[in-house]
């Protein structure tokens, strides 16, 4: 029995045997094998030497275990042996907390926007209107409640005094920005929630026609 | 030639951990996992009596210092150091008690032959005493990379030599072998 001059070769057919190889390696050196009268050869001796391994007795694993040593938990191998499940809480937590928050961003953002549109033909309609002529010292109820902010409803706004509605552009309330900073999954998630709000709040529609001196144009 | 990690469902760094933190079934799976490959290299190594124990010893052994195992070699390799410094101190409380030429693997080897019986065949016979034929190294090289499937690497963690000599140790032995066959 002669040796292969390729060492690397023959180095390797042992790991060829127990399958430690990778798929290419073990496919390149199967064909050499296949080709290679002294590899055929050791591959066959190594196979017998495996073949005649004396026979170890039978192990019995339960006694083994039973007769270790208690274990001793450090705080790393714990939080290593942890279910994923629960690193992951704060974070739905946080989720849930942001979209709700853009939820009433949005909705906020959408009621002003309606309203601005209910308020554009009034103006159109006659310029003299109410609703985009509110004098800046003496705000109305109605004027009051056309505001973008009213759906808020929070006292700081109803009783702010200059803002107009006419020149909404410019009131300093921007309640788009917090929606653009959002990511693509947020969005989604405000819009799975917005499909399920039912109606706006009561604030647009009678807050622009009761403060209209001659609602006739809007007839 | 690249090797392909060795490894199960779940990694043994992660059952260590998992026994950590209490749960008893992450050592029955590393007992399942290492413990006949340990008794095979004890039988091959010439022990014959009280297999179970040292594969017991060596569990019991390395799950007591796993402080001191860093991961940095394989649970396997570690076991089987852990189980070769047990057979050489067996040995060596042997000879001390008995005052008595330690048994070689080779003698040990023949003997279980003739307890396990006429099973083997004559060509598997021939080479089974081929294998027995070689030096103590040269055996417990070949064996581990033969019947173990070790790298060149984890043989000389196992044997506490370098990658090098582990490599030149298993040649020679298949050099040996090959011209006892040839004989």
């Amino acid at each position: 029995m002669n040796d292969c001059i390729d060492a690397e070769v023959r180095d390797a057919l042992p790991d060829l045997i127990h399958g430690r190889l990778s798929d290419l390696d073990t496919a390149t050196l199967t064909a050499h094998v296949e080709s290679c009268a002294d590899c055929r050869a050791e591959m066959e001796l190594l196979r017998q030497v495996r073949a005649a391994a004396p026979f170890a007795p039978r192990i019995d694993v339960g006694r083994i275990v039973s007769a270790l040593p208690a274990p001793m938990p450090s705080p790393a191998d714990v939080a290593l042996s942890a279910p994923p499940r629960a690193t992951s809480r704060p974070n739905r937590s946080f989720i849930w907390r942001t979209s709700a928050i853009a939820t009433l961003l949005v909705a906020g953002s959408l009621t002003f926007a309606n309203a601005r549109r209910q308020a554009l033909p009034v103006s159109a309609a006659k310029p003299t209107a109410t609703v985009s002529s509110v004098a800046p010292a003496a705000p109305t109820p109605s004027a009051v409640a056309s505001l973008p902010s009213a759906p808020l409803a929070t006292s700081e706004v109803a009783t702010a005094p200059a803002k107009t509605v006419g020149n909404s552009g410019s009131t300093g309330l921007s309640l788009t920005g917090g929606v653009q900073d959002l990511t693509d999954d947020q969005l989604q998630t405000l819009l799975k929630d917005l499909d399920g709000v039912k109606g706006l709040p009561s604030a647009e529609p009678e807050a622009i026609s009761v403060g209209v001196d001659d609602t006739e144009g809007l007839q | 030639m690249t090797l392909e990690t060795r490894g199960g469902d779940e990694s043994d760094q992660r059952l260590i951990a998992r026994w950590r933190a209490g749960d008893s079934r992450a050592a029955s799976l590393l007992v399942s996992r290492h413990a006949d490959a340990l008794a095979r290299f004890a039988v091959s190594s010439g022990e014959r009596d009280e297999v179970e124990e040292l594969v017991q010893d060596t569990f019991v052994r390395a799950f007591g210092s796993l402080d001191a195992f860093r991961g940095e070699s394989s649970l396997r390799t570690w076991l089987f150091t852990i189980e070769r410094r047990l057979m050489l101190d067996r040995r060596r409380s042997e000879r001390r008690q008995k005052a008595m030429v330690s048994i070689e693997p080779s003698d040990a080897v023949t003997e279980f032959d003739a307890l396990d019986g006429l099973l083997a065949e004559e060509a598997e016979a021939r080479v089974k005493k081929a294998v027995t034929s070689l030096s103590p190294t040269q055996h417990e090289v070949f064996t581990l990379r033969v019947e173990q499937g070790f790298s060149y690497k984890e043989i000389a963690e196992v044997v506490g030599t370098t990658e090098g000599a582990a490599r030149v140790h298993y040649h020679n032995a298949m050099r040996a072998v090959k011209e006892f066959l040839n004989e």
